[in-house]
């Protein structure tokens, strides 16, 4: 037991621990003047007449990511499955090649849409222009900035969601769908009624790990828009970043990571109880 | 698992995790002991003389360490290690070496704006007494606001060795077809920027990189400044939420009119991508030659380069430049002195610099390198012109308090005044939490 304590001490209660106090000082790591200021960072952070906004910018990145993500991954995971319990020609090969996006490292992909992106020069308006249709200021215009991320973030981990659900899909045991066929229910209802209650662990599962990512994810924000137009696409962990390693301000970046953090423990708690409530 | 030394007996978890612990502590110990600086350290040959060097990985600020390494040790004998990253990577990772006095590095690129706040707290070696006999030639051959920016109190902390300022990239064809030339004041170029937009010939005026994180702030600062702003007062208080801000800030948005599509956000790759090609006319603010080297047949004999548009008090691009330092961490202060040194002598900044793919920063090394590169004749002129961002260790919070709000200003989102006011409060706060009053 002991082995194992010190190993979760020294790769994760220290960490957390110094980074905890670290919060608590302003730093300026240029200068390596450290001050103590106890809950100042805190105060600060929530006084900031910009953070409601930083926050607000954060959920409705994560909720309408999740929401595509879900509703994508679980169309294509039913289609998919469909074609393969039919045997359907070419069906075991579009399961493999709906992943591709997650071979992509995200920082690369990141980039990649970055390009895809300019207005003038990107594929997507390229695109647009060769079909006589007007061009689209993806990342340039502040009303859209934010679903163009949300657009490049399902497009990478809806592949995520549908291999999971997949795999669930495929482990459901058919005798029950089967008695509920027999007894004249259709495709949705059993779907809706009978697929999805079994289902929901796996879903829960998957929501939870996703939530997770999204509230966490930076690569996009920091590569393509850097909060941007404006501020339409600031994020929390972007302000993070930005914080302790543009402004070089240590302290105010720890705090800013740890109400990552709590929001994060919220989120993850909040989706554990409805799992832990479905199990009984 | 059985073990193989008493037959029959079978490992539990408890002795597998034991042993384990033990044999890799002594693994450690024993790797620890070989090396003189440690397990961790980067320099495992047992050869002293070799020092590390951190820069960028290429362009201007990057290709003469790297490909002028294997001779500087020729003539010196001492070996390079070059360690190369982007810019933000580099100015975290020396941040970070600096604040836990690690002795990693021997030689740092430093950007001048922190090179104040680094001396201050002690990490950077003062190059007086390392070499002084060189020290004495170079402040002979260079502008006498380099030894301003380069030094603390009376004391050398480093050199600026690439010499870089804003300078302003136009195409002549463009200004041509409307019947003018390169503009010389800031009013003229607005006016040229509006003249010589025409959406049928998909051709628009003024460009430049209007990101937050690295370009906004600047893109606005020459058109301030050239109207006879300051940021700050002399007792630090910040003062540009001034009728000169406003006026200026109101200005660059009519010139952001006349960009491309989007151009509120553009990037750097955007800016060069749009001059290079011909969609753009006038960047006044171009911190790298890129548009020109990488511009289409087309466009590349149109693209000239002037010297910064005037404004009513004066012509002010905002100064640049990585310069060497000496780490105060280093075991080889002396060795880490003479490579600074030699990348910045005579002979390496007139003869070897500009072939190795960068800029001199001695006046001497200006005129023999004249016409060298099509940009230089105006980007020497710009430098004996060029102002320097304020050299403190708050300017990163600075730069966000105040590229937060121009964005916004940038996206229609506030008015130019509103903008100015919020980015000044914040910066006052900035300043005011720092002690500065």
């Amino acid at each position: 037991m002991a082995p194992a304590l010190i190993v979760l001490a020294a790769i994760f209660v220290y960490p957390l621990v110094d980074a905890f106090i670290t919060s608590l000082m302003r730093w300026n790591l240029i200068s390596n003047v450290k001050r103590w200021t106890g809950f100042g960072n805190y105060v600060a952070i929530f006084s900031d007449p910009a953070f409601p906004g930083v926050v607000r910018v954060t959920f409705i990145y994560s909720a309408l990511s999740l929401f595509f993500e879900f509703s994508l991954g679980l169309a294509l995971a039913l289609m998919v499955r469909a074609g393969l319990r039919r045997a359907l020609l070419g069906f075991p090969l579009m399961r493999v090649l709906i992943l591709a996006p997650l071979l992509v490292a995200p920082l690369l992909w990141a980039f990649y849409f970055r390009s895809f992106y300019s207005p003038q020069f990107g594929l997507f308006n390229q695109v647009l222009e060769g079909l006589g249709l007007p061009t689209v200021l993806w990342v340039n215009d502040k009303n859209l900035a934010i679903f163009s991320l949300v657009l490049a973030d399902v497009w990478q981990w809806t592949p995520f969601m549908f291999a999971i659900l997949l795999a669930g899909l495929m482990a459901l045991p058919t005798d029950v769908v089967e008695a509920a066929r027999m007894d004249g229910a259709g495709g949705w209802r059993i779907l809706f009624a009978i697929e999805l209650p079994m289902l929901r662990p796996v879903l829960l599962v998957t929501l939870l790990i996703r939530t997770i990512d999204s509230l966490r994810y930076l690569d996009l924000v920091l590569v393509i828009t850097q909060g941007g137009p404006g501020r339409s696409t600031e994020i929390l962990n972007f302000l993070a970043y930005r914080t302790s390693f543009q402004e070089f301000q240590l302290g105010r970046g720890a705090a800013l990571a740890f109400i990552v953090l709590a929001l994060v423990m919220l989120a993850a708690a909040a989706l554990l109880r409805v799992m832990w409530k479905a199990s009984r | 698992m059985t073990d193989k030394t008493k037959s029959g007996m079978a490992w539990t978890r408890r002795d597998f995790l034991t042993r384990t612990a033990l044999a890799s502590g002594a693994v450690m110990g024993g790797l620890s002991g070989a090396s003189p600086r440690g397990l961790f350290s980067p320099a495992l040959a047992a050869d002293e003389k070799t020092i590390n060097v951190l820069t960028l990985g290429e362009g201007i600020f990057g290709d003469p360490f790297v490909k002028l390494a294997g001779d500087f040790t020729k003539a010196t004998g001492i070996k390079v290690n070059n360690v190369t990253m982007g810019y933000n990577e580099s100015m975290q990772k020396q941040a970070a070496v600096f604040a836990a006095q690690g002795t990693d590095l021997d030689v740092v690129g430093v950007d001048y704006m922190f090179l104040k706040g680094y001396a201050k707290a002690g990490h950077l070696a003062a190059l007086d007494p390392l070499i002084p006999t060189e020290l004495a030639d170079y402040y002979s051959d260079t502008p006498a606001n380099l030894k301003d920016v380069w030094s603390l109190d009376g004391q050398t902390y480093g050199l600026a060795t690439v010499g870089n300022c804003q300078n302003f990239i136009y195409n002549e064809g463009h200004l041509k077809d409307v019947g003018l030339e390169a503009p010389d004041t800031w009013d003229a170029l607005l006016s040229a920027a509006q003249k010589v937009v025409s959406e049928e010939k998909k051709r628009y005026g003024f460009v430049a990189g209007t990101e937050r994180l690295t370009k906004a702030v600047t893109v606005w600062l020459p058109m301030f400044w050239a109207g006879g702003g300051e940021l700050f007062d002399d007792k630090m208080h910040p003062v540009f939420a001034s009728d000169t801000g406003t006026k200026s800030l109101e200005f660059l948005l009519e010139l952001m009119k006349t960009m491309p599509p989007g151009g509120g956000a553009y990037t750097e790759s955007d800016e060069i991508k749009a001059l290079s090609v011909g969609l753009a006319t006038l960047d006044p603010t171009s911190w790298v030659p890129d548009s020109i080297k990488n511009a289409d047949d087309a466009t590349k004999p149109n693209l000239k380069t002037h010297v910064a548009p005037m404004g009513s008090a004066r012509r002010a691009p905002v100064l640049g430049g990585i310069g060497l330092c000496v780490s105060n961490y280093s075991p080889q202060k002396e060795a880490a002195a003479a490579f600074v040194a030699w990348f910045n002598s005579k002979d390496v900044q007139v003869g070897k610099i500009v072939e190795a793919g960068g800029q001199p920063c001695r006046i001497s090394a200006w005129e023999a390198n004249a016409d060298a590169k099509p940009w230089f004749r105006s980007l020497s002129e710009n430098l004996k012109v060029a102002k320097s961002l304020p050299q403190i260790p708050e300017w990163g919070q600075v730069d966000g308090a105040i590229s937060a709000q121009l964005t916004q200003a940038f996206a229609g989102e506030i008015k130019p005044k509103d903008a100015l006011e919020a980015a000044q409060a914040g910066v006052d706060e900035v300043m005011k939490d720092a002690g500065y009053y």
